[in-house]
């Protein structure tokens, strides 16, 4: 039985319509943008870290524009000025993000200059930035529009909330499109500090070996995700069913949970074509993934996305950025497989992520 | 003097974060804002606080900071004339 707690703490969106989504664009430690696809060399990570292969901002941005952008800025603005122009649209009808620490090197140097000059007269620049809603507010100056603009800071259920607000205002019909998305940086000195509180590996691992490690700790990562979602489906990649997020579940409450979400939307464990889950090579969390893993039915594939982009609160963007071109495309990337199914025609994807054993979110996707 | 505005120069790219501009670029006697190096609000703030941690200065008046920022000549003179570092 699912406990009066974890009930208050999950947020049900089977009241909300699906979505669309139009465009999807990464920017991560893999050159996911050049293509706008997974490429097949793919990057590993350097003492348990992937970090940003960075675009060619000069194509974006002049130097007097560059000068005063922190790195998590310019990875923001040029995912979400191509996700706009691959939509076609300059002007949506809300931008949303979601993000589970913001800009982290500004914030760094901003405490770090409170420090240094004894809480004197500081630099603004750092400051500007390290706010999570800077980024939100350059994309609606550099696009002139202001409309709907909100950033959410939820740690793991950061990019969720972003989501979710943006098919409430579908359903509500206050937009009929959103620029929805996430951010995430790591820097040196926020690396040391979570790998004190046992978040990373302590011996170096290989991406391809880091889902057998059988060991506590993953890699860090850092991502920018960002998607044009509408409420119709004309040049759609993907539909969005619905999301459900879950707190600190047991690992009966999540079968229970998500088998619910899975009825509410008219289907059943065996109607799911592909698993693509959030497995970070940390053994403390597995049971949760072998858990959901043993649901689907033979023909399904697994798929997992962590050893690609690395652990970090908003990583189920990079999953859901893969599962719309899956949805697109119908191919599915070898180099994500831990187990191939035999499913060809893929109707109906599921992602099933969690944050360090906390936050747990289910998202359904289909064509 | 010279070398002095070459310093103040420099400190100026870097606060400002001016990647690749070198010290020639920057006309002594041609308007920092608007104009000439294209400096703005934010950039004033930044410029104020170089002031105050390098040398000691603290301008609290906006019209006294308009003249004080004219110009390359105009700051270092008075920098020059009021500096407590």
């Amino acid at each position: 039985m699912v406990s009066e707690e974890t009930m208050q703490a999950f947020y049900s969106a089977n009241m909300i319509k699906p979505v669309y989504i139009r465009s999807a664009r990464a920017i991560c430690a893999q050159d996911t943008f050049t293509g706008n696809c997974l490429p097949k060399e793919l990057t590993d990570a350097v003492n348990n870290a992937l970090s940003y292969n960075h675009p060619d901002y000069s194509r974006y941005f002049s130097i007097m524009q560059l000068r005063r952008m922190g790195r998590l800025t310019k990875t923001g603005m040029v995912a979400a000025i191509e996700c706009l122009r691959d939509a076609g649209i300059s002007h949506p009808d809300a931008i949303i993000t979601g993000t589970g620490k913001g800009s982290m090197s500004d914030t760094e140097k901003f405490m770090g200059n409170i420090r240094e000059f004894h809480e004197g007269t500081l630099n603004p620049t750092p400051f500007i930035q390290s706010t999570y809603n800077s980024l939100n507010g350059l994309i609606g100056l550099h696009h002139g529009t202001s409309c709907y603009n909100t950033t959410y800071v939820h740690r793991g259920f950061s990019l969720e909330h972003s989501l979710l607000d943006a098919m409430l205002l579908f359903s509500e019909g206050r937009a009929k499109n959103a620029l929805a998305g996430s951010f995430e940086e790591m820097t040196p000195e926020h690396f040391i500090i979570k790998k004190k509180l046992g978040y990373w590996k302590e011996a170096p691992v290989s991406c391809m070996d880091l889902l057998r490690s059988g060991t506590s700790g993953s890699i860090s990562g850092e991502g920018t995700f960002f998607f044009l979602l509408q409420d119709s489906e004309s040049n759609a990649m993907a539909r969005l069913d619905g999301i459900r997020i879950l707190f600190e579940p047991t690992l009966q409450e999540l079968t229970v949970e998500a088998g619910r979400f899975l009825k509410e939307h008219g289907l059943a464990w065996a109607d799911i074509d592909i698993l693509l889950s959030g497995e970070n090579g940390d053994i403390r969390f597995g049971d949760y993934y072998k858990t959901i893993s043993a649901e689907i039915p033979e023909r399904a594939h697994h798929l997992a996305f962590k050893h690609v982009c690395g652990e970090f609160d908003t990583a189920a963007g990079f999953a859901l950025w893969q599962a719309a071109h899956i949805l697109e495309r119908q191919e599915v990337p070898d180099v994500l497989q831990l187990r191939k199914g035999t499913a060809g025609n893929i109707r109906h994807l599921l992602i099933y992520n969690n944050y360090y054993g906390k936050q747990h979110a289910f998202y359904l996707l289909g064509v | 003097m010279e070398d002095f505005k070459r310093t103040l120069k420099l400190q100026i790219i870097e606060a400002l974060n001016l990647q690749g501009m070198q010290p020639e670029e920057i006309d002594d006697s041609a308007p920092l804002f608007g104009e000439g190096l294209g400096l703005d609000s934010i950039d004033s703030l930044e410029m104020i606080v170089l002031m105050e941690r390098n040398y000691g200065i603290k301008i609290e008046d906006p019209r006294e900071g308009r003249r004080v920022f004219e110009s390359i000549n105009m700051m270092a003179e008075y920098i020059q004339t009021n500096r407590k570092k």
